[in-house]
C-alpha cells in the first residue's frame, strides 16, 4: 500500500503540481486511522479456562484471589457481567465455542459422545480468510483427536494424557502430531510460551491463538512460586452457606476427584487462578512488546463454572449460576469505545465463534446459533438478545438428569428428564436459587409465558 | 474359615447375628435420614457441625462398617456366612439405595452398571479384605485369650488382603499418580458404559 502512495506520490510532483501531494499526505493522515486501518484485521487471542467461575476474580469483587491481569483486560476491554454457557459441561462448551452452535447441532452432547470432523470451526474459517492459527492447550473432547491441523490451524498442540485432562507438571504435548516430553514444565506456563512462540512468529498478522489450560480444572496445582498463596487466609469463612467438610463424597460427587478437605482443595483452586492470572499477564506484556496489543482482540473465558458447596453441590453441570455463569471479558482498541465498560447484556459462549467472525470481517455462516455481540463491544445497549436455551444431556455415571431450561435476565425455569419436578427462580431475588416459586402467585403469573419459550426452544432442536 | 472359636459361647441367632446387622441397618437409616434434611440445623453455627458429624457417621458406617460389625459377630459365635451377611448388610443396602436413587435419570441397565462404577464396586470388593483383616485380629485376640492351636495367618484371609490391595491399587491409585489417581480404572469403567449402552 504504501509503495502505491508513494507512487502516486512522484508521478503527480513530476509533472509540477506541487500543491497536491500535500493535500494527499494531509489527507492520508486524517483517514490512515479509520479508513485505511479498518483494512487490518485484527489478531485474536482467545483464552479458555477450566472450570474458572465467573466471580473468581479481583475485578468482580472476590474476597481475596488476586487477578492483576484479568482486572487490567477488564479495565481496557469490556467485562460482560452476564456471560454464560448453553451447556455447564467442559466438551459441549468447548465444541460450541469452536463452532458457534448449541450441542444438539455440534454433536458434543456430553463427555461421551464423539466430535465430529465435519463440524466447522471459526478457527477454518478464519483460515480460510487468510488467518494464521495456532491450537494451543486443552482439546478434551471424546473420540481422537480432531483433524485440524493444515484445514484449520497451522500449529496444533495438545494433549491427552489423562483421558485428554492433561497434568499440570510434565504434561507430554502432541505438537503437530508428534508427542514431546516436557520435563520440569509447568502445563500453564508451558503452553503460555508456545502462544508467546507463535504471536512473535506471526507479529505481522493476522493471527488467531486459541489457548486453552487445563487451569483452573482439579487438582488445582499452582506453580511452584504460588503455593504459599492466600495461606492465612480462614477460608471456611468465604465458602457458601451450603458448604460442609464432606460436600465432595455424597451424592456421586467424589468422580469429580476433591476426595479430601475442601477447604484446601478451593484455597489451591484460587492459588492456581492467580498462577494462571501472571501467565495470562505475560501475553498482555508480550502484546506490548511488540507493539500488536492496538490491533488485537484479547477475549478471556471459561468453559463452564463450578459449585463449591452451594446446594450441597461439588463440580458444575447443574442449570445453576455456579455452574453456568462464565467469566468473559473482551479486549478490543479498534472495537470498543469505553475502556472498562461493563456490560450487563446475555452473552453466551456460541456467540464467541461469530463475534470474532465478525471482527476479522468474514461471513458468519447460517448454521452458527449465536450472535456477534462486536455492536455491543461499542454500545452496550445494543439489543443482543431477551433469553436464552440451556440444555443438558446425561453424562453417566454422573447423577444429574438431563434438562432443557430457558433463562432470562430475570427468570431461570427449568424442566427435567425423569422424576425431578420443574423450577423456576427469580434470579434477581434469588441468585442463589435457594426459592423454587413454581407455586408462587409470581410463579404462576410468569410460567406460561416462559413454558411457551422453553417449547420453542425444544422445537426449534428437535427439528435438527 | 467355618467358626474356629470352640472356646465362644455360641449365642442365639438373634443375638449372634440379627440384633447387631439390625442396630447397624437402624443407625444407617437414621443417619440417612438426617444427612437429608440438614435443613433442619438452618444455614448458622449449628449446620456445619451437623452436616460433618452425620456424614462422617454415615460414611464410617457405609465404607469401614465391617471393621465394626465383623468382630462383633465373631465374638457372639456367628458362623462365617453370617459374619459375611452382617458386614455387608449396610452397604448392600447403600448400594441397592443408590441404584435406586440413580434410576431417576439412568435407565435400568445403566442404573445396574452404576453399581459397578469405582466407588461402590471398589467398597464392595474392599469388604472382603476388611473381613479378612478383622478375622485374622479376631483369631490373634482369641488366641490370647487362651484358643488352643488357633492359626492366625490362613490362605483365606491373606487372599482377602492381597484383593484389598490390589483393589486398592486399582481404583484409588491406577493413574497419574501424584496429580489424577484412580483416573485409568474410571475411564475403562466408561469404556465399558459406551460399549454396553451406546455401541461404541
Amino acid at each position: 500500500m504504501n509503495s502505491i502512495r508513494w507512487k502516486i506520490y512522484c508521478q503527480i510532483k513530476h509533472r509540477g503540481f506541487g500543491w497536491i501531494p500535500l493535500v494527499f499526505a494531509v489527507f492520508t493522515l486524517i483517514f490512515s486511522g479509520s479508513v485505511l486501518g479498518a483494512e487490518k484485521r485484527p489478531n485474536i487471542i482467545f483464552i479458555l479456562s477450566d472450570d474458572h467461575r465467573w466471580d473468581a476474580m479481583g475485578n468482580m469483587g472476590h474476597p481475596f484471589v488476586q487477578t492483576p491481569s484479568l482486572d487490567r483486560l477488564a479495565k481496557e476491554g469490556v467485562r460482560f457481567n452476564n456471560a454464560f454457557v448453553t451447556t455447564p459441561l467442559c466438551s459441549p462448551s468447548r465444541a460450541s465455542f469452536l463452532t458457534g452452535q448449541y450441542p444438539h447441532r455440534h454433536g458434543v452432547k456430553n463427555n461421551l459422545t464423539p466430535w465430529n470432523d465435519r463440524n466447522i470451526t471459526f478457527l477454518e474459517l478464519l483460515k480460510k480468510a487468510g488467518y494464521k492459527n495456532a491450537f494451543i492447550g486443552k482439546w478434551h473432547m471424546p473420540g481422537r483427536l480432531p483433524d485440524i491441523l493444515g484445514k484449520a490451524v497451522d500449529r496444533f498442540v495438545t494433549f491427552t494424557v489423562s483421558g485428554g485432562q492433561g497434568v499440570y507438571f510434565d504434561c507430554p504435548l502432541i505438537i503437530d502430531g508428534k508427542v514431546q516430553e516436557r520435563k520440569g514444565k509447568y502445563l500453564t506456563e508451558d503452553l503460555t510460551d508456545l502462544a508467546i512462540e507463535f504471536m512473535n512468529r506471526e507479529k505481522d498478522g493476522p493471527f488467531c491463538i486459541y489457548l486453552a489450560h487445563k487451569a483452573v480444572h482439579q487438582p488445582f496445582w499452582p506453580s511452584p512460586e504460588f503455593r504459599k498463596l492466600y495461606e492465612d487466609i480462614d477460608i471456611s469463612r468465604h465458602l457458601p452457606p451450603g458448604y460442609h467438610s464432606w460436600v465432595s463424597m455424597i451424592r456421586g460427587s467424589w468422580y469429580y476427584g476433591m476426595l479430601g478437605n475442601v477447604e484446601q482443595f478451593y484455597r489451591d483452586y484460587c492459588r492456581t487462578i492467580t498462577a494462571m492470572d501472571n501467565q495470562i499477564g505475560r501475553i498482555l506484556a508480550e502484546l506490548d512488546r511488540l507493539g500488536i496489543a492496538d490491533r488485537t482482540l484479547v477475549v478471556y473465558s471459561g468453559d463452564n463454572g463450578i459449585f463449591w458447596g452451594e446446594k450441597q453441590f461439588i463440580d458444575k453441570r447443574w442449570p445453576y449460576e455456579e455452574a453456568t455463569r462464565i467469566p468473559f471479558i473482551v479486549r478490543y482498541p479498534a472495537g470498543s469505545k469505553n475502556p472498562g465498560m461493563k456490560c450487563d447484556q446475555l452473552v453466551l459462549n456460541v456467540d464467541l465463534a461469530p463475534t470474532l467472525l465478525d471482527a476479522a470481517g468474514v461471513p458468519v455462516p447460517e448454521s452458527m446459533q449465536g450472535r456477534s455481540f462486536k455492536p455491543v463491544l461499542g454500545n452496550r445497549d445494543f439489543p443482543l438478545r431477551e433469553s436464552f436455551h440451556l440444555e443438558y444431556y446425561k453424562d453417566f455415571p454422573y447423577r444429574v438428569p438431563e434438562y432443557d431450561a430457558v433463562r432470562t435476565e430475570k427468570f431461570l425455569y427449568v424442566e427435567y428428564r425423569g422424576g425431578k419436578k420443574p423450577e423456576l427462580f427469580n434470579i434477581q431475588k434469588d441468585p442463589r436459587t435457594l426459592h423454587n416459586m413454581i407455586e408462587t402467585f409470581e410463579g404462576k403469573r410468569a410460567l406460561p409465558g416462559l413454558q411457551e419459550r422453553l417449547r420453542e426452544y425444544i422445537r426449534g432442536k428437535s427439528g435438527e | 474359615m467355618n467358626n474356629p472359636v470352640p472356646v465362644l459361647e455360641k449365642k442365639t441367632f438373634g443375638s449372634r447375628f440379627l440384633w447387631p446387622m439390625g442396630i447397624a441397618l437402624g443407625v444407617w437409616a437414621g443417619l440417612d435420614f438426617l444427612t437429608g434434611h440438614l435443613e433442619w440445623f438452618g444455614s448458622g453455627a449449628l449446620y456445619r457441625p451437623a452436616a460433618f458429624g452425620s456424614y462422617l457417621l454415615l460414611g464410617v458406617l457405609i465404607a469401614f462398617g465391617s471393621f465394626i460389625i465383623y468382630p462383633i459377630l465373631f465374638f457372639r459365635g456367628a458362623s462365617l456366612r453370617e459374619r459375611v451377611i452382617g458386614s455387608y448388610a449396610v452397604l448392600l443396602v447403600w448400594v441397592f439405595t443408590e441404584i435406586f436413587r440413580v434410576s431417576e435419570y439412568f435407565t435400568a441397565g445403566e442404573s445396574v452398571y452404576y453399581a459397578f462404577s469405582p466407588m461402590p464396586f471398589g467398597l464392595l470388593v474392599y469388604q472382603v479384605g476388611y473381613m479378612s483383616l478383622c478375622e485374622m485380629i479376631c483369631r490373634w485376640r482369641l488366641k490370647k485369650r487362651g484358643g488352643r492351636g488357633m492359626k492366625i495367618f490362613t490362605p483365606g484371609p491373606l487372599i482377602g488382603v492381597g484383593v484389598l490391595l490390589a483393589m486398592v491399587y486399582l481404583v484409588i491409585l491406577w493413574g497419574v499418580p501424584e496429580e489424577s489417581p484412580g483416573t485409568k480404572w474410571f475411564y475403562i469403567y466408561q469404556e465399558g458404559y459406551k460399549a454396553l449402552f451406546m455401541g461404541k
